[in-house]
């Protein structure tokens, strides 16, 4: 996924639920206790005029996605009442839910879930006991 | 089958600016991914340490130079992505638990310290975090009652990972707070830090994550202290 074009044909291609199972997920994560991705804009506010900037090689057809994802959060997000999403902008938790399901991109161009690393975590404590 | 609406997304980025912001930021490429740590309690050593590893394999460290690169290149200077663990409150337990794991396996924390909670009596240090909102979610852990670092392992902590402020006291700012408040919760408590680690500190970080535009007022402060940077639970801010 490299422009603009690819992030409107996945957006329409997306079945929400999956995103809203994730939204489920993201609620029972105990924030005090645990590690909570996000991802964080880093913005240049000296800066004059060009701001445009080349990422990881890594994340190269990672971003785009994170792009759609976050939209699709945002929105869903934004149907949640004010007492639901706390001190927080719905935007906060969309970007937490985006490091989430897009983590990293593996060999194969499939996006990893950050719940993936605990679920690996807790399947080798399983299998050691 | 639910599909996404567009329309309703206009609205929302409409609405609020910050929406249009992050989505920019992907977009362009200006982006860090960070994995937010507030209790590191021994019961979940296991489980951080599962995470550090990983976070070593697939992702490159992030020191307070390569942001410097970054905003000076306009290019992030590795293949691999970056990855910030941000380490929270200053409590005892971080030192104990996640900076040996941090330690092992090459990969720089960035610790955002109220800066007196350090100088608390130990006596005190219970009833101070249970007043300032610094959630300790094992209170036995340490049976002599000291939940805070201390100086020693700050300066420990600063000679191989970043050390950024979290206000004076763990002080919600907010538009309304007075000047003298301010001041001690960004100026002071930036100096004292400096003082004790004989560094100095980059990163100012709000509580409940608002960002530099919320407050106004406090800009002058910031501007004094001469933070470079100030994080946000969106975005972290170059402003010097």
């Amino acid at each position: 996924m490299k422009t603009m074009e690819d992030v409107l044909s996945m957006l329409k291609e997306q079945d929400l639920e999956s995103y809203k199972a994730l939204m489920a997920y993201c609620d029972t994560r105990v924030t005090a206790d645990e590690g909570i991705p996000a991802i964080i804009g880093l913005d240049d506010l000296t800066a004059t005029w060009n701001t445009t900037y080349e990422g990881a090689k890594d994340d190269e057809k990672l971003h785009m996605m994170m792009a759609a994802g976050a939209m699709i959060f945002a929105s869903l997000y934004e149907q949640k009442t004010p007492e639901e999403l706390g001190h927080y902008p719905g935007i906060a938790p969309a970007m937490s839910a985006v490091a989430e399901m897009f983590f990293r991109m593996d060999e194969n161009g499939e996006a990893v879930p950050y719940r993936d690393v605990v679920g690996q975590f807790i399947k080798e404590q399983g299998d050691k006991k | 089958m639910s599909s996404f609406n567009i329309e309703n997304f206009a609205k929302l980025i409409a609405k609020d600016k910050r929406c249009f912001e992050m989505i920019r930021y992907l977009i362009n490429n200006s982006y860090i991914r960070v994995v937010n740590y507030h209790n590191t309690n021994t019961a979940d050593a296991d489980r951080f340490e599962a995470e550090i590893k990983y976070f070593s394999q697939h992702f490159v460290p992030v020191t307070m130079r390569d942001l410097d690169t970054f905003f000076e290149t306009r290019k992030w200077p590795y293949e691999k992505p970056g990855l910030i663990p941000a380490i929270f409150e200053g409590f005892r337990n971080h030192y104990d638990i996640i900076l040996p794991i941090l330690d092992k396996y090459h990969f720089t924390g960035w610790f955002y310290l109220p800066s007196f909670f350090m100088d608390v009596p130990i006596e005190e240090q219970m009833a101070f975090s249970e007043a300032h909102e610094l959630d300790t979610t094992d209170k036995n852990m340490y049976p002599d009652g000291r939940i805070a670092m201390n100086w020693d392992e700050v300066r420990d902590i600063a000679s191989r990972h970043e050390i950024c402020c979290h206000s004076g006291t763990h002080f919600e700012i907010t538009k309304e707070t007075p000047d003298e408040d301010m001041y001690r919760e960004i100026v002071v408590s930036k100096r004292h830090l400096e003082e004790k680690i004989g560094r100095g500190v980059d990163v100012f970080c709000w509580l409940y994550g608002e960002e530099y535009n919320y407050n106004t007022r406090a800009h002058k402060y910031l501007k004094e202290a001469g933070y470079k940077y100030v994080l946000s639970n969106l975005k972290l801010e170059k402003i010097k």
